[in-house]
């Protein structure tokens, strides 16, 4: 399973291959150097998944402070990697801890002489080695403090139990020179109660999976350290985007999934990802029953049960196809999110639940002997995520919606004709192309509208950076417009079929339309509105938007706004989407990205 | 141990009142968990006045009367306060009977009389060897060290004992100069009932300490707390002014720990302080699911230590409550409760009289009625968005 821990191992390799880590690492390195400057107590907790890339963090993070002589001069650092085995009181663990300083330390007099002065604890009375360990540890630091890095701390914290983790404490407190920096896959109850010692003692780091760009960055990373033009340039490719994009989704941005992906679709590159998807999952399958096996035999049920179903389930039906009470239930499930197994989404008073992972499902089924079906899918899938057939999808849906639309219709041709715009278009779409796209326009109101205003404003400003070919949408909208409404009205328009990111700006424009309300301002502004959607804002400024219009005499323009706005916010209507499976929200995601583009 | 204090902040005013309150008498100091208690002992132990001689020590971990015992010793050992040639005795009983034993061992009922007078000999050497001045034994997490002697070690007579013990020191040795703090955020009442309603213990150890209850830092020594941590945490606010300051402060009712995570928050995402990223963050804290953890303790307080009846009409009162920004009245607190089930007016009396005590809420009396709401306005705010 340890992929990044077997051959590229090199601080080089791990610090360049640190994909969406990169700024956590940053802000531990950052805290402990000004904990070094200013005598201040490091306390942080790194919560991820199995697999999200947390030892790989650690050993970078250590990398880089080790070899950091603010930090060395104040600090000892016991950096323990691997996962401390047997650590079961809290002598144990400062004699880990002891093995873990020296093992680091290049003076070999110095490790000598400590390395037999722990083999002298270890034959201590039982009484009495616990304080002697505290003194040798206090006498090793000196005047210096200690840095404890430490990986899948619960682990270590089960072994020494509530009675070895209060005496830990105790010695924390009371020396005030431990500090420490931990990681765990998920939040347990040691640091949860409030009646543990360690409770609200850690400063909590949430690693977020990877977005789907991070999951390209790192793909495309892994090749450069495997050095194939190859398979560089088959990523580029529509089939290549597709499986990216399948990867992203099956491995949940998780770092050792897209690894795992990444050995097998290497070796095959040419392969419909079915392969190495099947190759992946047979390396997985003993890794996550064994997961299952330490569960409780209800929450195994549960799973199994979730497992077997494609949509996500109701509480209430879990309780029934489980045998459990109601309370058992959420209890059992909150666990389970817990420890990472299970996501849940609200519907009304219960929960709908559904396993996190992709993966550990098709394990589950492959055990229930459905690989055919499971292979089916992935080859689905990555059909379906490519450009071609999201866009193909779309319009298909589009044309059977419109009424007396011919079955026929060339959708495929007007596919192709979108995938070139889009290639060419990316963030700074050049002003060619956004015009050619307003010719596309479907609404011939709109479209001669449009272009009336071009025309209008050619003759207006000559000098616009419209009349240049290559003018970006940036430029367009740094364009200082603020004593002429029409010119505005048009960059906007314009920027709005672009592709253009900045939906700040547009907020703003929107914003300033809205209060003058004349019908050209309204109607413009259900236009940004719509296009508001195609950058994902965020739904309270819509909110807000709502609210400022149910102020305002209700006309017929008024009313035309507010229907857009609440169509808007419910358009991501939970109650509906959460019926769907996890694969299918991803491909309505995907085409609904698509949908607005066109 | 000499304590770096350069990161512990303001705290000045609690100190001079219990400064104050310690040349007549030993203290109970009790708070709602991470509110500043074990640095506001160590900023004591570090500052404290020349008459004075405190002496820190910390023990949530230790699993027997012997063994605290033993760690107060070695504690005032190592401070040099204590010296082994003075107190020979204890350690020669040290050496005979605890040393070499396991922990578990030293259970054993035939060593209870020792711990009793050796804990007396300590004292005793240690008002020798310092004459005149007033030793002030801080003892942090003394409560959940009791309650696990009772809850986990099944140690009943041993916590009674202990209790016992270190009245009768402060009664016999009181006049001579030795004071305690007795510090800890379960609350050494939730100790006592326990002992009275499970063991029929029925003595009032306590009643010669003061009570002291930590709260909130004030609004000045929380500014001041955030300007410490811009500075040690290289981090940049905007606009750096006065009002930056007091928004963060107000937005986490200067609550020490709060604005530690708040800017640790900001810092971590890399961002600088300003009102907007103050605003996201307290939100953040607020709407993040129940379990992550940052105000467990407030609801896992009274599912862990309330009587089960007492511990359901609190969460029923605090869930209303909740969903009101100002006082309001106790009748109709009452009114809301009896409309759901069977109650007496006394119960819903005491309820909130333990509330208030427990710091969730707030009281006003108003021409001779009792008015409660959320103390801090944070708390309100989450506990609404999960239960209200
Ligand atoms: N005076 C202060 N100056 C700076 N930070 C403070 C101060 N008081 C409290 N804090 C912050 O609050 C945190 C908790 O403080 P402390 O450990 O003293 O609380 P406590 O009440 O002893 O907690 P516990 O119940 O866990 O023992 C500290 O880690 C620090 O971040
Ligand atoms: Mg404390």
């Amino acid at each position: 399973m340890l992929i990044f821990n077997s051959k590229i191992e090199k601080p080089g390799y791990l610090e360049k291959l640190l994909v969406g880590r990169k700024k956590t690492v940053n802000a531990l390195e950052k805290s402990v150097i000004t904990g070094a400057k200013y005598y201040q107590n490091i306390q942080h907790l790194v919560i991820g998944n199995r697999g999200s890339g947390k030892t790989h963090l650690m050993r970078v993070l250590f990398n880089r402070i080790s070899t950091n002589a603010t930090v060395t001069n104040k600090y000892c650092i016991a950096y323990m990697a691997e996962q401390e085995i047997g650590v079961d009181s809290f002598y144990a663990l400062i004699i880990s801890i002891l093995e873990a300083v020296i093992r680091w330390n290049d003076d070999l007099a110095e490790k000598k002489e400590w390395k037999s002065k722990i083999g002298v604890l270890k034959e201590i009375r039982p009484a009495d080695r616990e304080d002697r360990a505290k003194e040798y540890i206090l006498s090793y630091l000196g005047e210096k403090q200690l840095l404890i890095l430490a990986d899948n701390i619960n682990g270590i914290f089960e072994g020494m139990k509530l009675h070895g983790q209060a005496r830990f404490r105790d010695f924390i407190q009371q020396t005030d020179k431990i500090n420490i920096i931990a990681t765990n896959r998920s939040l347990f109850a040691d640091i949860q109660r409030e009646d543990k010692p360690f409770h609200n003692y850690f400063h909590i780091i949430h690693l977020d999976p990877l977005t789907r760009d991070e999951t390209k960055e790192l793909i495309i990373k892994l090749t450069a350290i495997e050095a194939s033009p190859e398979l560089t340039a088959h990523l580029n490719t529509n089939k290549g985007i597709g499986q990216i994009r399948s990867i992203h989704f099956l491995s949940e941005g998780n770092h050792r999934l897209i690894a795992m992906f990444f050995e097998f679709l290497k070796a095959d590159i040419k392969s419909n990802l079915t392969i190495p998807f099947l190759k992946t999952l047979d390396r997985l399958k003993p890794y996550y029953e064994s997961f299952i096996q330490h569960l409780p035999p209800q929450q195994q049920k549960i799973i199994h049960f979730l497992a077997l179903k494609h949509q996500p389930q109701l509480g209430s039906a879990i309780a029934k196809e489980c045998f459990l009470t109601p309370g058992g239930t959420s209890k059992q499930m909150t666990e389970l999110r817990n420890k990472g197994f299970v996501d849940a989404h609200r519907i009304g008073r219960d929960n709908k639940y559904e396993l996190s992972g992709p993966m550990m499902r098709y394990c589950i089924q492959l055990t229930d002997g459905r690989n055919g079906i499971i292979g089916m899918f992935v080859r689905f899938i990555t059909v379906l995520f490519s450009d071609a057939e999201i866009i193909n999808r779309y319009l298909k849906l589009k044309c059977q919606l419109k009424e007396g639309c011919d079955e026929k219709h060339d959708y495929k041709k007007q596919a192709e004709e979108v995938l070139i715009y889009e290639k060419a278009g990316e963030n700074q779409a050049p002003i060619g192309h956004l015009r050619k796209h307003i010719e596309s326009i479907e609404d011939e109101g709109t479209k001669s509208a449009m272009v009336k205003i071009m025309m209008k404003l050619r003759n207006l400003h000559p000098n616009c950076p419209i009349a240049e070919k290559d003018c970006t949408c940036s430029q367009l909208l740094n364009t200082n417009t603020d004593d002429d409404p029409v010119l505005k009205i048009f960059i906007i328009k314009l920027v709005s079929c672009s592709l253009y990111e900045d939906a700040y700006k547009l907020v703003h424009y929107i914003n300033s339309n809205i209060e003058g309300r004349s019908e050209e301002n309204v109607t413009t502004s259900i236009f940004f509105i719509k296009c508001l959607f195609k950058f994902n804002t965020n739904p309270e400024i819509i909110e807000g938007y709502l609210n400022k219009l149910l102020l305002m005499p209700t006309d017929g323009l008024t009313k035309k706004l507010i229907s857009v706005l609440l169509e808007s916010r419910f358009k991501g209507n939970e109650q509906t989407v959460y019926n769907l499976p996890k694969d299918e929200r991803a491909i309505l995601t995907f085409i609904c990205e698509k949908g607005e583009l066109l | 141990m000499a304590y770096n204090i350069s990161n512990i902040i303001g705290r000045d005013t609690e100190v001079k009142k219990l400064l104050r309150v310690l040349e007549t008498h030993s203290i109970v100091l009790s708070s709602h968990r991470r509110m500043g208690k074990t640095y506001l002992l160590k900023k004591i132990k570090a500052t404290h006045p020349d008459n004075i001689v405190p002496l820190f020590l910390i023990v949530e971990g230790k699993s027997s009367p012997e063994e605290f015992v033993y760690d107060l010793y070695r504690c005032l050992q190592e401070e040099g306060l204590i010296t082994i040639g003075k107190s020979k005795r204890f350690h020669n009983w040290y050496e005979k009977t605890i040393a070499g034993q396991e922990i578990k061992e030293m259970k054993l009922p035939s060593f209870r009389p020792h711990w009793k007078e050796a804990l007396r000999k300590i004292i005793e050497g240690l008002l020798e060897e310092q004459k005149g001045k007033t030793i002030v034994i801080m003892i942090d997490e003394f409560p959940i060290m009791l309650y696990k002697f009772i809850m986990e070690y099944k140690l009943v007579n041993e916590a009674v004992e202990l209790i016992d013990t270190l009245r009768e020191i402060r009664q016999v040795y009181g006049d001579r100069g030795i004071r305690f703090i007795f510090c800890g955020s379960i609350g050494i009442n939730v100790v006592l009932e326990k002992l009275k309603k499970s063991h029929n213990y029925a003595g009032e150890p306590l009643n010669d300490m003061s009570m002291e209850i930590l709260d909130a830092m004030n609004i000045g020594d929380a500014k001041k707390l955030v300007r410490h941590l811009i500075e040690v945490k290289e981090i940049s606010i905007e606009p750096d002014n006065d009002n930056t300051i007091d928004e963060l402060c107000k937005s986490v009712d200067s609550l020490p720990f709060y604005i530690d995570l708040i800017i640790k928050e900001i810092d971590v995402n890399q961002s600088i302080i300003s009102p907007e990223s103050i605003k996201n963050e307290v939100e953040r804290l607020i709407l993040a699911a129940g379990n992550q953890g940052q105000f467990n303790h407030y609801t896992d307080r009274i599912s862990t230590y309330y009587e089960k009846d007492m511990g359901k009409i609190s969460r029923k009162t605090l869930n209303w409550l909740s969903t009101k920004e100002n006082f309001v009245d106790e009748l109709e607190i009452f009114n809301m409760l009896a409309g759901q089930q069977k109650i007496e007016e006394d119960v819903v009396r005491g309820v909130l009289k333990k509330l208030f005590d427990d710091l969730y809420l707030d009281r006003k009396i108003n021409r001779g009625k009792r008015f409660y709401k959320f103390k801090y306005n944070l708390l309100r705010k989450w506990w609404m968005v999960n239960f209200g």
